[in-house]
């Protein structure tokens, strides 16, 4: 199996940068944190919402930005297309799950994309010297491990829907009422904090917050313990849960393909 | 004359192929009221923490709202059809079909396709403007009106210039779904009045991706808050990027090379 992955990850960031160009501009389009860091920053000239000042927002915000990028996802696009066109049926042809191709090319993606993030984090360190990240051996642990389940997460929930394309020829727009739940519960449009109690009570078990919000949450220094604990607790259940789904859609799947396929 | 002419048998053609996907308009209906809810609620979120956006009362924002969501549709039932159609007669040199016919390619290639289900985008933007003005008990003033009026041609020509900008890539890049993409990231930053962002990014969003000209311009006309000089300003600027964008268009063409050559 590993051999088996570093052929496909060789491939795939070949393939990667024959593209850079193209990737370049898909980042640019992850602007979105950036855009509700601008309104919250001069919402907050002010003084402080709910307890976030215009340092808080920068520090949020900037991460934010980091943790989307790093945890983008395509792959009901290919998906979509290929359970369409019938192209899915050659990669059914190869000796391993066509998931793994995906996950080889999401991966290269990623490495490219820490190559150029990296420094411009380091830029963006230089013009805001202020900001702040609650950084212990265990936050830290915790985020790359929250980071990791996020794209996780991110990856799968895409994936199943991408598998209801066997059935439905609408599976991207109900991807797309996903995502937009993301952004607004994910703490894109917001920082949960900043929700309504109601709401926020709600949206901390929800799925949206472990695919974006939480890594940002565990670095922010405003997670007690316990939280922490909840938390994460959650997060391993939506991992666990979409893994499940995801294995069973594609049982079911397969068998509807080769139905119509054969 | 002839050009209208010519219009309309497009977009009757176009319509008449679009009737044959009618489930398309059920989703798509959706959809749009759905991302139209979704802007509303972001919204919202700001007026839990303060009373006004950039001095805008909540009202006045979902005028803005209202615009960002009549260009949404605007842009994806005119334009945005037309640049896949643009990109696939590039890729396999139908684009000389194009060329040869006795009539301006600008004005084929750029207004050929309509697509009318998103043309609900349109409707239930206005429908959030006149609701915004009934709940500011405003009625707008004949010159206000007017002002209005101009601004929502100038916002028009320079929505139309920019997708002409982003179709001439297509001479060079052939594949430019991102650069479309790009564009509606920059343009998410349209659902707020342009006052609440500072310095830099504000001019950014003025000149450089003039979303200000697109959804706050002209719903400041309508509430009065722009003076005759912005108005004529906003005039220019889409006379200047439309005049822009046809010179860019025609340098981009001579890149064309078809594709049996």
């Amino acid at each position: 199996m590993l051999r088996k992955y570093s052929a496909l990850l060789r491939r795939a960031m070949g393939l990667m940068l024959e593209y850079r160009a193209s990737i370049v501009i898909w980042m640019l389009t992850g602007v979105m944190p950036l855009v509700m860091l601008a309104v919250w920053f001069s919402l907050a000239e002010g003084g402080p919402i709910a307890g976030y000042s215009q340092n808080d927002f920068v520090s949020y915000y900037l991460l934010m930005t980091l943790v989307r990028q790093l945890t983008n996802v395509w792959v009901i696009w290919e998906l979509d297309y290929e359970i369409r066109h019938g192209d899915l049926s050659i990669k059914l042809l190869h000796p391993i799950n066509p998931i793994h191709e995906y996950i080889a090319s999401h991966l290269a993606d990623k490495a490219f994309r820490l190559w150029i993030l990296v420094p411009l984090a380091l830029v963006a360190w230089l013009i805001f010297p202020t900001i702040h990240y609650d950084v212990t051996p265990i936050t830290l642990t915790l985020f790359f491990g929250a980071l990791a389940a996020a794209w996780i997460l991110r990856f799968l929930s895409q994936y199943c829907f991408g598998i209801l394309a066997f059935w439905i020829s609408q599976a991207i727009t109900l991807n797309e009422i996903w995502f937009a739940g993301m952004l607004m519960l994910g703490g894109v449009v917001a920082p949960l904090d900043l929700f309504p109690d109601q709401v926020r009570v709600i949206a901390n078990y929800l799925p949206f917050r472990f695919m974006l919000s939480f890594p940002v949450e565990i670095v922010s220094g405003r997670l007690t313990p316990t939280d922490l604990l909840v938390g994460s607790i959650a997060m391993i259940f939506w991992v666990a849960f979409f893994v499940v789904l995801y294995r069973w859609l594609w049982s079911r799947g397969i068998r509807q393909f080769s139905a119509f396929g054969a | 004359m002839r050009y209208l002419k010519l219009l309309t048998i497009f977009y009757k053609n176009s319509i008449l192929k679009e009737l044959e996907y009618r489930v398309n308009f059920l989703s798509n209906a959706f959809m749009s009221v759905f991302w139209l809810v979704w802007g509303i609620v972001g919204v919202s979120i700001f007026f839990l923490h303060r009373d006004t956006m950039g001095d805008w009362t909540y009202p006045e924002v979902l005028m803005v709202v209202g615009l960002f969501t009549f260009f949404t549709g605007v842009m994806e039932s005119l334009l945005r059809p037309n640049v896949g159609a643009v990109i696939e007669q590039i890729r396999d040199g139908t684009f000389d079909f194009v060329l040869t016919k006795p009539v301006n390619a600008q004005f084929i290639a750029s207004l050929r396709s309509i697509v009318i289900w998103r043309l609900v985008d349109v409707i239930i933007g206005i429908a959030v403007i006149v609701y915004a003005l009934g709940q500011l008990h405003v009625t707008p003033t004949p010159t206000q009106i007017g002002f209005f009026l101009v601004m929502i041609a100038s916002a028009v020509a320079i929505v139309y210039s920019i997708w002409l900008v982003m179709v001439s890539f297509a001479f060079w890049f052939v594949k430019i779904d991102n650069i479309t993409e790009l564009f509606y990231a920059f343009y998410e930053a349209g659902r707020y009045p342009v006052t609440i962002y500072r310095g830099v990014v504000r001019v950014l969003l003025t000149f450089i991706v003039p979303i200000a000209f697109i959804t706050t311009f002209p719903a400041s006309a309508l509430l009065g808050r722009i003076d005759p000089t912005t108005t004529i300003i906003g005039f220019v600027f889409a006379i200047g990027s439309f005049i822009a964008s046809n010179r860019f268009w025609n340098f981009a063409l001579r890149y064309y090379s078809s594709a049996s050559s």
